[in-house]
């Protein structure tokens, strides 16, 4: 597995700095933050004003126009919230081996310290969970000033194998806003998805980067057996005549990919593993804010 | 260069098509490679048989017909026969002949042909390589035998085989086994006729022992007499000879130097041979004696190690004795022992003197059994060709598992 150095991150930080990764949809956080709150609260810019009503707060009360027309009014202003980012890491060993080596968890880890930057950036906790064989490795969503550090450390440490199950990782993710999938969607792609439409359907920004290796989008190789790196006993003879239906096979695959995450009310973002880091992330964060294309 | 198995030339060279086609037609088992998106591939055959217009691993199937090519060539085993000569004559060449003689029989070879020299032992060599010495006694057993053993190796390249025999046949030099030997001959031998000047018998001297009084083979020498004395004879039977005694063996005497050494008291029984006459008794190895240089044995004991040797000294002779005799007893004393003695001192005497005709069985060829079967020996190099074979078939193994690894 290819080391990142620090100069590596360090660089595409400095790439990314000033990045706004705006939430598309408003958090529903009481934690004050940079982005719009779903909720209505005292913010200091009034918006509107209504009647009390038994339940308000009696401290939104507008004392000084209660003493002025002895009517009781709240004041009502749009408030801020965080947005607190999960970025989810498919850990399988189809991200680590491939026929450029491990590119695709090379772009996987320049994508999530990036991702995590840029959240952190505008105060928002920022977790990770890897799926990895031997178990899950999860990072508490944390707004502290080191959990860029904190990331950099565990993805680095962490090395790919075997075949996780990443859609159980989906489950029981309370107070977190927005999702971010990061996969090659090999592994158990149809249940993420199903696992992906139900926190879309509870309010979570849901957002998928499905990685791709240059390698495998245009085949260079001949009279070689293809083995799968997550099932051993899957061997496909690697023929030239072979590269036609392989395109078809694969295009037709990602395509069905992207219009079922799309149908959910996700984001879908496809990422090669040779597009310049920072790049990617800059797409990535046009997406998810809706500021771009899809995908 | 001739095979003495040529099948084993054509099964070779169907072994070398073999490998070449394998290689030509091997199946190919295409490397494998890690795809994460393999399940996109259609399946098929993961091994594809094809035909390549050039053989693929050339250098694993030059080793393979390196290989093939070595044990084929060492099973058809090579025989090298060299350049052919129409006819080779084998001269058994008698050393007790007279130097001019043996001289005279060497110049009527030429290259090409062989001679074996024979005393009690013979020797084969070319005709260049041979200077004649006079030998006492001969053997003419030890040349046929030397003859039989190497009579294919000396018949190979050659047309006709023609044996001639240089002798005068004395009496000791022909005994039972030699029409035994001659039988296994399959040539006629060619008697090469020569002139002997027998010697005129010397006259008899006296008969010296230095030894002690009580010394056994002293004793036994006064019981023999002058009767064995030829020219004169001293026994010693001390540590060193002195310079008298090498006085009088240049003059022509007999010195028997036999140093008194004592057998051990619990010595077994052992047999001491020379010239036929056996001696029966507690007799010891002297090893505390060295053994003369450049000296003929004539006494053997019974595993063939010699005891006695004989040698010139000037016109006379000296015959080195190894044994020795136990303290007590009369064994020294007993008739075969003074017979031992007497055979002993004969030794000095030269075979020529008793020269005969050459008998009747030696000339003609023996009644063939069958065919004679010519001779072809291998070479020896298939044993060699086989080994590298298999040397190389270790070697490409152990290279095959470190390219798989």
């Amino acid at each position: 597995m290819a080391t990142l150095g620090q100069h590596d991150y360090g660089a595409l930080l400095d790439a990314l700095r000033g990045v706004r990764w705006m939430a598309r949809l408003r958090p529903r956080t009481t934690n004050v933050g940079a982005h719009t709150a779903k909720r209505i609260g005292p913010n200091v810019e009034v918006t509107e004003y209504r009647p009390y009503r038994q339940g308000d707060d009696p401290r939104r009360l507008d004392w000084k126009l209660l003493a002025r027309t002895d009517r009781a009014y709240v004041r009502l202003a749009p408030d801020v919230a965080t947005s607190p980012t999960l970025i989810l890491l498919d850990g399988s060993a189809s991200m680590g081996a491939g026929l450029g080596g491990d590119t695709k968890w090379r772009q996987a880890r320049m994508l999530c310290v990036g991702l995590a930057a840029v959240g952190r950036g505008a105060g928002d906790p920022v977790g990770l969970v890897i799926a990895l064989a031997s178990g899950a490795r999860r990072l508490a969503p944390r707004a502290r000033g080191d959990v860029v550090r904190e990331m950099i450390r565990v993805v680095d440490a962490v090395l790919v194998d075997g075949s996780p199950d990443v859609a159980p990782l989906l489950e029981g993710m309370r107070g977190v806003e927005r999702v971010v999938i990061i996969s090659d969607l090999l592994g158990d792609a149809d249940a993420m998805l199903v696992r992906g439409a139900s926190l879309v359907a509870r309010g979570v920004e849901v957002i998928v980067v499905q990685l791709v290796a240059r390698a495998e989008l245009s085949l260079a190789l001949e009279r070689a057996v293809a083995v799968d790196p997550e099932n051993e006993t899957l061997r496909r003879p690697l023929a030239r005549s072979a590269h036609r239906s392989y395109d078809v096979a694969f295009a037709a695959f990602r395509s069905t990919m992207r219009n079922h995450w799309l149908a959910t009310g996700a984001r879908y973002v496809e990422i090669v593993d040779d597009q310049p880091p920072a790049d990617a992330v800059r797409k990535l964060v046009r997406v998810a804010t809706g500021t771009g294309p899809v995908a | 260069m001739t095979w003495l198995a040529p099948w084993a030339l054509g099964a070779g060279a169907l072994g070398l098509l073999g490998v070449i086609a394998a290689h030509l037609l091997s199946r190919q088992r295409p490397r494998a490679i890690a795809l994460a998106t393999a399940r996109f591939l259609p399946a098929g055959m993961l091994e594809a048989t094809t035909v390549q217009r050039v053989p693929m691993d050339r250098w694993w199937m030059l080793l393979r017909l390196l290989i093939i090519a070595l044990l084929t060539l060492g099973v058809a085993q090579p025989v090298l026969t060299g350049r052919r000569v129409a006819t080779r004559t084998v001269l058994l060449l008698d050393g007790t002949l007279p130097v001019e003689e043996q001289r005279a029989a060497l110049a009527m070879l030429r290259e090409g042909d062989a001679v074996i020299t024979f005393d009690t032992n013979a020797v084969l060599g070319a005709p260049t390589s041979v200077m004649p010495v006079r030998a006492r006694r001969a053997s003419l057993s030890a040349a046929l035998a030397r003859l039989v053993r190497s009579r294919d190796s000396l018949a190979r390249g050659t047309q006709e085989l023609r044996i001639a025999v240089a002798s005068p046949f004395a009496a000791n030099s022909v005994d039972p086994a030699s029409a035994v030997l001659r039988a296994l001959v399959p040539d006629s031998i060619h008697i090469v006729p020569i002139t002997v000047a027998t010697d005129t018998a010397p006259a008899r001297g006296a008969l010296i022992v230095h030894a002690d009084g009580d010394d056994p083979v002293a004793a036994t020498a006064q019981l023999l007499g002058d009767s064995v004395a030829v020219q004169g004879m001293i026994i010693a039977r001390r540590a060193t000879l002195s310079a008298e005694d090498s006085i009088a063996a240049d003059r022509g005497a007999t010195v028997v130097w036999w140093p008194a050494q004592l057998a051990a008291r619990t010595q077994p029984l052992q047999a001491l041979t020379v010239a036929g006459t056996t001696w029966i008794a507690p007799i010891g190895r002297d090893s505390v004696t060295p053994r003369p240089v450049r000296a003929q044995p004539i006494a053997w004991w019974t595993d063939g190690a010699p005891a006695a040797w004989v040698s010139d000294i000037g016109s006379g002779c000296r015959i080195d004795v190894r044994a020795s005799l136990p303290a007590a007893g009369d064994h020294v004393l007993s008739l075969s022992a003074q017979a031992w003695v007497a055979a002993l001192v004969r030794s000095c005497e030269r075979d020529i003197a008793t020269a005969r005709p050459a008998p009747a069985w030696l000339a003609a060829a023996p009644a063939a059994d069958g065919d004679v079967v010519e001779a072809s020996v291998a070479s020896g190099i298939g044993k060699w060709l086989v080994a590298g074979a298999l040397a190389l078939a270790v070697l490409e193994l152990a290279l095959r598992r470190v390219r798989r690894a």
